[in-house]
């Protein structure tokens, strides 16, 4: 062998022993610890990212935003990667515009490894938060909810939870369609953090848009009247709504106090729920057009007939008087109504009975939810005849004695206006759909004749004389009713309210107000019916209404 | 079919080989014994030799005619020979081996390890793997790079939409509507006309001979998604024709406005009307 061969054999050798190493080792990093390197480098490298599926935007009948979802972002901290917790909470606190002393808190919550030090941050925030390069603190998306209308018909657009779910009002009842599904992305980098590849592993999904009835102009319309209110006879709350009375479509739902549904958390409590269907009050005035509705449906009485009304009847332990004080008299049934007679109500209820009465007042839709497609809808209360008392016959006529929502009241009047139809009110336009069908509850001819009369309230002589849009011809109905405080009627807290559709003949917008114990003035004729003049001065024009033989 | 083909040829030393060994020795019978005394060095082949002839003339003689019935024999001795895959697996690899050590032993493989080619082709290799990787980082970042612009374009879309939604807000347009001198109709401000027999006759006479214009009333756009940037931009303003109602402003089903309450609205109200 040569001496060249000799050497040769060396570097062979030389290699081969190399290589037995190498192919040690690779068994060794492949095979004996290859499961713990390979979820080390995937933890390392491989970075999973939920991609945050926006919610459906919901809009007006119009197509007018009322919310709409954005990209934005939560800042985390890995508390025990912040090297100087102190400066960098100073430096978060002047982008996020949160106290410093609070993300500190969040940093020193060294133990969890992760904490979040604000959710829902704009994109313009983050971006400055990223150009900080602070070690430890890092952005994830999210997506946030906005309402460009800020507080318009926040009670009833309501409000969504942290994570994007739906919490209160059409938010949470239409939380399956709005919702959108979250998606994955997995994002790899190097060992010093640039990002080599990035895949979707699966797709957000946008939720689905929400039309409502609702029309965002006459919603605000509404509000700047209820604001009004609330400024001239500071109620404890005021609701209105204004509907279609042949669709039963809800064009506006208003509540005062207004809610920001950005600020929920800062609102009242009391002010979160929407009256329009969780407040339940004594309507007072209002219902009697229900008991001469069902009274004429009956064929008890008719228009024409004559009532003897003494200036107060008694039943049992129970006086009912008129709310301001006249002689004995003789009225019609029609003038019963438009005078709004306590007496004449009671006696025209009397000639009902107890049974038939009951009978009206549920088929009309009191005493249980109307079916609006609106969560937690109150279903008032409504005695039992078994249950009434002696003097019973004496309240419920006149709207004393049984509680009913805003929502319950217009669905009734919007039978009488439209031929006799209760229909559910509803929210959500629905284009591809007929509207619903209803149950017929009294005839045209009734209808007409409630309707008529409803007119008398508004005309001269009638307690509503000064709720007049120019132009067209009114029906309406004013209430008072004393509150109950403490189990007893309160002589100094009323609920005034007001129900009234236009044009009297035929029918196509109907507006009720209800003012929740103003101060000041009480009278559903001097507190509510100017407010439905004003919105239904605003919304006939607006629908393009033509009034009455226009 | 391969056994008895195989089973002669397979080397000395296998179990076919031994076998047939044997095989010969119970066929040669005295022949091999006879052999036995010469066992030295050199005996191998001697020893061989008895057993391999011994079949030889039974092969020549072995026409159909003559073949004796003792002669039959081999058939079990085919059926031993049959190979089994423990038996071809050193068969494949030794030829394999034999193969490979043929080619290293061949004159192209020894011009090309001997020339200077090789190192040309070597290197071509390792640079084509080391771009080959290169190029596909390259690819995987710009993907990444777009997969990023992407998702930046859908936030800014994002932020844009809600940014329009909110300058479409309600308050805010009524709000420039008002300072622009706009204000919503009275009710009583505003008459209604009915058609009367002969008015689209008249109207149509009117459209030929020019007197009416129809103007054209701009799409009420219903979803703010839809919306785009031209959409939302201030057009041009259209000569002789007024511009066109928003659904904040929308005109009812009139074609007359009675005056205006006052002169900052006379120019608003008196243009075309259009049905919302």
């Amino acid at each position: 062998m040569t001496r060249i061969d000799r050497r040769l054999g060396l570097l062979f050798s030389v290699f081969v022993l190399l290589l037995v190493v190498v192919l040690a080792r690779s068994v060794w990093v492949q095979g004996v610890k290859g499961g713990t390197l390979s979820a080390d480098a995937q933890s390392q490298q491989v970075e999973n990212v939920v991609i945050p599926g926006h919610r459906g935007a919901i809009l007006d009948r119009k197509g007018k935003p009322l919310a709409v979802s954005e990209d934005a972002v939560s800042v985390f901290a890995t508390p025990y990667q912040v090297a100087d917790p102190a400066a960098a909470s100073r430096k978060l606190a002047r982008i996020l515009d949160l106290p410093p002393d609070q993300i500190l808190a969040s940093l020193a919550e060294g133990g969890s490894g992760f904490a979040y030090i604000a959710r829902k941050v704009d994109l313009a925030a983050a971006e400055k938060i990223q150009g900080l390069d602070i070690e430890g603190i890092g952005v994830l998306p999210d997506s946030r909810r906005l309402y460009p209308q800020g507080s318009l018909a926040g009670q009833v657009i309501g409000t969504v939870g942290i994570d994007n779910q739906g919490l209160t009002g059409l938010e949470a009842a239409h939380d399956d369609v709005l919702g959108g599904e979250d998606g994955e992305r997995e994002v790899v980098r190097d060992a010093t953090g640039e990002e080599l590849d990035r895949t979707t592993v699966e797709g957000a999904e946008l939720g689905e848009e929400l039309r409502l009835t609702l029309d965002a102009s006459l919603q605000a319309h509404t509000e700047e009247v209820l604001k009004e209110i609330g400024r001239t006879y500071e109620p404890d709350g005021a609701t209105a709504m204004a509907i279609d009375p042949r669709t039963s479509e809800v064009l506006a739902m208003a509540n005062w106090p207004a809610v920001d549904p950005a600020d929920f958390d800062e609102a009242d409590p009391d002010d979160l729920g929407n009256m329009a269907t969780g407040f339940t009050f004594e309507p007072g005035s209002t219902f009697k057009a229900f008991t001469v509705a069902g009274a004429l449906e009956e064929r008890i009485v008719n228009p024409g007939t004559v009532f003897d009304l003494p200036p107060t009847i008694t039943l049992f332990d129970r006086t009912i008087g008129e709310a301001h004080d006249r002689g004995h008299i003789s009225l019609p049934v029609s003038d019963i109504l438009a005078q709004s007679s306590n007496v004449g109500s009671v006696k025209v209820g009397l000639e009902l009975g107890a049974e038939r009465f009951d009978e009206w007042v549920r088929r009309f839709g009191f005493g249980s939810p109307t079916g609006i497609d609106f969560p937690g809808e109150e279903q008032g209360i409504v005695i039992p005849p078994e249950d009434y008392s002696g003097s019973t016959m004496g309240n419920l006529p006149i709207g004393q004695g049984l509680a009913v929502t805003a929502v319950q009241m217009v669905t009734g009047y919007a039978a009488i206006a439209n031929g006799g139809v209760l229909r559910p009110p509803h929210l959500v336009l629905d284009d591809d759909s007929e509207p619903p069908a209803g149950e017929r509850v009294i005839s045209r001819k009734t209808s007409g004749q409630v309707s008529e009369m409803l007119e008398g309230v508004l005309a001269p002589g009638g307690t509503a004389e000064e709720a007049a849009v120019p132009g067209y011809t009114l029906a309406g109905k004013t209430g008072t009713a004393q509150k109950v405080v403490d189990g007893t009627y309160s002589d100094s807290e009323y609920v005034a309210s007001f129900v009234g559709y236009a044009p009297a003949e035929d029918p196509r917008l109907l507006v009720s107000v209800v003012v929740d114990n103003p101060k000041g003035d009480y009278y559903g004729g001097t507190v509510a019916a100017p407010a439905f003049s004003e919105i239904a001065g605003f919304a006939l024009p607006y629908l393009g209404i033509p009034p009455d033989g226009g | 079919m391969a056994g008895p083909v195989t089973a002669p040829r397979t080397a000395p030393g296998t179990a076919g080989g031994r076998r047939r060994a044997a095989t010969g020795r119970a066929a040669a019978g005295a022949t091999a014994r006879a052999a036995a005394p010469a066992r030295s060095g050199a005996a191998a082949p001697a020893r061989r030799a008895p057993a391999r002839r011994a079949p030889a003339p039974a092969r020549r003689r072995s026409t159909p005619a003559r073949r004796p019935a003792p002669r039959r024999a081999p058939a079990p001795r085919t059926r031993q020979a049959t190979p089994i895959p423990g038996r071809i697996v050193p068969v494949a690899v030794g030829r394999t081996a034999g193969a490979v050590g043929g080619l290293a032993d061949s004159g192209i493989v020894k011009r090309l390890t001997r020339g200077r080619l090789w190192i040309a082709a070597l290197a071509a290799l390792l640079v084509g793997i080391v771009a080959l990787n290169v190029v596909s980082l390259s690819l995987n970042s710009r993907s990444s790079d777009a997969a990023r612009a992407v998702e930046n374009l859908e936030r800014e879309a994002s932020s844009l939409r809600a940014q329009l939604a909110q300058e479409l807000s309600t308050q805010r347009v009524q709000s420039v509507a008002a300072g622009l001198g706009l204000v919503y109709p009275e009710p009583g401000a505003i008459s209604y006309l009915r058609p009367s027999e002969g008015d689209a006759a008249e109207a149509a006479r009117r459209l030929r001979s020019g007197e009416l214009a129809a103007v054209p009333v701009a799409p009420v756009v219903t979803d703010v998604t839809e919306l785009t940037l031209e959409s939302v931009a201030p057009a041009e303003p259209a000569v002789e024709t007024a511009p066109a109602p928003t659904d904040d402003a929308v005109a009812p089903e009139a074609v007359e406005t009675a005056p205006p309450a006052d002169g900052a609205a006379a120019d608003t109200t008196g243009g075309a009307i259009a049905s919302p």
